[in-house]
């Protein structure tokens, strides 16, 4: 199994003259992979194409490295899909729902009540199992919506927004499920506005804006890639007038801030130099909090999609 | 110098008590008017009106002497009452005006005066305010109805003005309690009709089945009630047809009602269409009280 | 302002046999409130109390002082509402829409147009004010909602999970949106929200709700203290395991957090200073990346309280 889980080439799809997705070239090996940007930037026409839901306006995609066009039935074997829009089954009850999942995916009897008992049991959402899906709450629809995905373990899972509309419970579980589907090897691509829980479950993004690729790789080489941006430590205590005045002189700083009496925003372009002048102010007992945000999702996503406007 | 950031302000100014109806009833009035077809069935009411009472005046004034004419006619044709402009004509004068009107209106602005505030939700924004469901309920209605009465009722009164104004003082008898008449079975088949338009919008929460649905009921009660009068040969049957009732309730009110024998007792019609609207007004209460649960 | 913002006594509400709230006492004297609680947890029911659109079954809700299901008419035009669902008024412009909403309130027409622009511009809609709100983004939709529960100028705010389904930067406009219209106009915030970290950045209070019961309503500030007097502090890229061990060598208990770069530190006998961790790092040539106090983060704490059943 060397094949890639996910390989895009040159993957590009329009809409008429609007524009989904434009050159992308992605390949994935396992682990999960966060897929960031803003609405419209292309995630959803991306996730379409990788579950072979619309052909491909140029490019192709490759799923362990079979081609991925719609009607390939055999790949859609190996991956599990949560969509963002909602689900329409409302007369079903969710264990019936997904009971006719696992029959049409080939399972008969008592092994596909076993696959939904699991599946159930995974999302926390077996004792809700005869609850028709209309009566649901959002959260708790999306919680089915992730059951359906792992139905058959596939080795890849796609998950849309999963989070969107879950109370903090069920946040954590979910995020708690995907850590450890992807431990066995597996690939789970996570797609989520919501910056520090990706923060908290993967370092590997793929961040698309304007239907193009923005940044792929580890979040740290991302950001060490973004060298315009100078970095920021933040700092808060006691007797900083001084302190900037010190790293003033030493000509360390290509911008300061300094935020009532307590809080100084340094910028620097040699992060690591700054540090260790600090600590040593540190190691007097001036410094009560430090903090460099740029190692954080939200600073990075900041940096490359554009201020938030406050 | 003078600085104006776009920031959020405090409002100072006055606070009115009016009832929360009032705006909502001068809303949809505007809704209403905004929509071409609604306005164009107005007008073309309203000119017909202009017409008929321009008639009154050639007829009353200009030509004095066409009720010896008519007379002359009715007995050449043979015909035993004489055709004067009396109770009777303005009953069918208000059947003219009705029946082009009523579905039509209904039509294009009652049915989605409630289901489209249920599609956007928009009670929700509504019901977190001050308003009610019953002061909503009425606000909606009222507008309705200010249409169906502004359509029909509008010309009605201009015709009888123009009358009463260019006829000789005796013909005032004869016309006298028209207004009346007219304005409360007007009034009274708007009410019913305008509550069961929307009691069937929030049955079916959305405009276009309840189109679907009114002109079937429309159309069908016609139908069956004629097929029911034959097979049963039970003339009360015919107050299934809301055609007919209509029909009914005005002619009754104006006292003129025709000596035939197919039509269904004022009695049965009017406990049907009182019932429609009773009907009709729970349902709308048990739905907007559903909806001003929030969320 | 003597008077408590919300004061629930005994509320207690049933829907036939069913009871969604089992008789819950809570004052909340006013700021930011975060209304917490999982799916089901009677947050709703709570808010038609208060908005008196729901009869208690016994007890009372106070709104400003007032009681909300005697006077809930009159109440409403002190309380904005911003629901979770979509909600404006079809076939209006969206200034046309809000102006409507406003003269509902009782703004006479002219005024509530006025304001229905002014409010629209706040929270950015300006250029958009004479579409359609159907063509709206979702992002614009959420704005346009706060901008719907502002218009009639309230003194108590509901927001209904106001950032759901926003990409980061809406969200982080919307969250500055609420934030100046809290700090710098005196409006109280009711915020209902499953991102806890929207309501750690908004609220100082919150109450935490479960299965209709009051599970616990205090500051933001003590839920999040429990670890006082421990540090969390990062670590430079590959130098976490040197840390821990030196931290340890030094009589600190240390534990690892998710990445492997972040530890909490923590002495059993007492608060944990600063300088102390500097010089350790100095003497054992590491980079300390951050250091702050190791406050519990509010979803630990949420959790917590949901668990302890």
């Amino acid at each position: 199994m060397s094949a890639p889980a996910i390989k895009t080439v040159g993957l590009s799809r329009w809409y008429g003259e609007v524009q989904g997705l434009a050159g992308l070239d992605v390949t994935i090996q396992h682990g999960v992979v966060g897929l960031l940007g803003p609405n419209g930037s292309g995630k959803s026409t991306l996730m379409r194409l990788l579950t072979g839901q619309i052909h491909a306006s140029r490019g192709y995609v490759e799923i362990f490295g079979e081609r991925m066009t719609p009607g390939h039935f055999k790949s859609f074997r190996v991956l599990g899909h949560a969509p963002g829009e909602d689900i329409h089954f409302e007369n079903e009850r969710a264990c019936d729902f997904l009971l006719l999942l696992a029959k049409l995916g080939g399972e008969s009897g008592a092994s596909a009540r076993d696959r939904v008992d699991k599946a159930l049991d995974r999302i926390g959402m077996t004792p809700k199992a005869n609850v028709r899906l209309r009566e649901m709450s959002k959260g708790m629809r999306q919680r089915i919506k992730v059951a359906q995905a792992i139905l058959f373990e596939p080795p890849l899972l796609l998950l849309d927004e999963p989070l969107n509309g879950m109370d903090p419970p069920s946040r954590r579980q979910t995020l708690d499920l995907v850590r450890e589907y992807s431990n066995t090897e597996r690939t789970v691509l996570l797609a989520s506005h919501v910056l520090h829980e990706v923060d908290a479950i993967t370092d590997h993004l793929i961040m698309l804006h304007h239907g193009r690729l923005l940044a792929e790789g580890q979040l740290s080489d991302i950001r060490n890639l973004i060298e315009q941006k100078p970095r920021r430590a933040t700092i808060r205590g006691k007797g900083l007038t001084q302190i900037a005045a010190k790293l003033l002189s030493e000509d360390r700083l290509s911008g300061l801030t300094m935020e009532g009496d307590d809080c100084l925003h340094l910028d620097t372009r040699d992060l690591t130099k700054l540090l260790l002048e600090l600590q040593q102010v540190g190691a007097d007992g001036q410094i009560e909090t430090l903090e460099t945000d740029d190692q954080k999702l939200d600073a990075v996503y900041d940096m490359l999609v554009g201020g938030s406007a406050r | 110098m003078a600085f104006r950031a776009a920031e959020y302000e405090r409002y100072t100014g006055p606070r009115s008590k009016r009832p929360a109806w009032w705006p909502l009833l001068t809303a949809t009035l505007q809704r209403g008017w905004s929509s071409r077809w609604v306005r164009r069935i107005t007008w073309i009411s309203l000119i017909q009106g202009f017409g008929l009472c321009v008639l009154a005046y050639v007829l009353n004034d200009v030509v004095p002497t066409w009720r010896e004419l008519t007379e002359r006619v009715g007995e050449m044709a043979g015909a035993e009452d004489e055709i004067k402009l009396d109770g009777r004509v303005y009953l069918w004068l208000l059947n003219m005006f009705v029946y082009p009107v009523l579905l039509p209106l209904a039509l294009l602005f009652g049915y989605d005066l409630i289901s489209k505030d249920l599609e956007t939700n928009a009670t929700e924004a509504y019901f977190a305010r001050p308003i009610t469901p019953a002061s909503y309920l009425l606000g909606r209605t009222l507008a309705f109805v200010g249409f169906l009465l502004a359509a029909t009722l509008g010309p009605m009164l201009m015709v009888w003005l123009a009358d009463y104004a260019t006829s000789e003082a005796e013909h005032f008898q004869e016309i006298a309690k028209v207004p009346l008449g007219i304005t409360l079975a007007l009034s009274f088949i708007a009410v019913v009709l305008a509550l069961f338009v929307q009691a069937v919008s929030v049955l079916t929460k959305s405009g276009t089945w309840t189109n679907l649905i009114f002109v079937v009921i429309f159309l069908f009660g016609s139908a069956m009630a004629s097929i029911l009068y034959n097979m049963t040969d039970n003339v009360d049957m015919l107050s299934i047809s809301l055609l007919h009732n209509v029909f009914v309730v005005c002619a009754y009110i104006m006292d003129e009602l025709p000596k035939r024998q197919d039509y269904a007792d004022p009695g049965v019609v009017f406990t049907v269409m009182s019932g429609i609207g009773i009907v009709s007004f729970m349902i709308l209460m048990r739905g907007l009280r559903r909806r001003s649960m929030l969320g | 302002m003597s008077a408590p913002i919300i004061a629930l006594d005994g509320l207690l509400v049933r829907y036939g046999k069913f009871t969604a709230l089992h008789g819950v006492d809570a004052i909340f004297s006013g700021g930011s409130l975060g209304l917490l609680g999982p799916n089901g947890a009677g947050k709703s029911t709570m808010l038609r109390s208060i908005l008196g659109l729901v009869r208690p079954t016994a007890g009372t809700a106070q709104v400003l002082g007032v009681d909300a299901r005697k006077s809930g008419t009159e109440l409403r035009r002190r309380i904005g509402y911003m629901p979770e669902r979509d909600a404006y008024i079809g076939g209006f412009s969206a200034v046309r829409g809000l102006a409507h909403l406003a003269e509902i309130c009782g703004f006479p027409k002219d005024d509530a147009m006025l304001r229905a622009h002014d409010v629209l511009h706040f929270v950015g809609l300006g250029e958009e004010r004479y579409r359609e709100v159907s063509t709206f983004s979702t992002g614009m939709r959420q704005r346009y909602k706060l901008a719907a529960a502002l218009v009639h100028d309230p003194e108590v705010l509901f927001l209904d999970e106001p950032t759901n389904g926003l990409d980061p930067q809406s969200r982080a406009r919307m969250l500055g949106l609420i934030e100046r219209i809290t700090k710098d106009h005196g409006l109280h915030l009711v915020l209902a929200s499953h991102l806890l970290h929207d309501v750690e950045r908004l609220c100082q209070e919150v109450w935490v709700m479960e299965g209709g019961k009051m599970r616990l309503s205090g500051s933001i500030s003590d839920l999040t203290a429990a670890a006082r007097g421990a540090r969390r502090v990062t670590i430079a890229n590959d130098q976490g395991a040197a840390f821990h061990a030196a931290a340890e060598a030094a009589g600190f208990a240390c534990s690892r957090e998710g990445d492997g770069r972040s530890f909490v530190v923590h002495h059993e006998d007492r608060v944990v200073e600063p300088d102390e961790i500097f010089r350790l790092a100095q003497n054992n040539q590491m980079v300390i990346t951050s250091i702050r106090p190791a406050a519990r983060s509010l979803e630990d704490a949420f959790l917590e309280v949901l668990e302890g059943e």
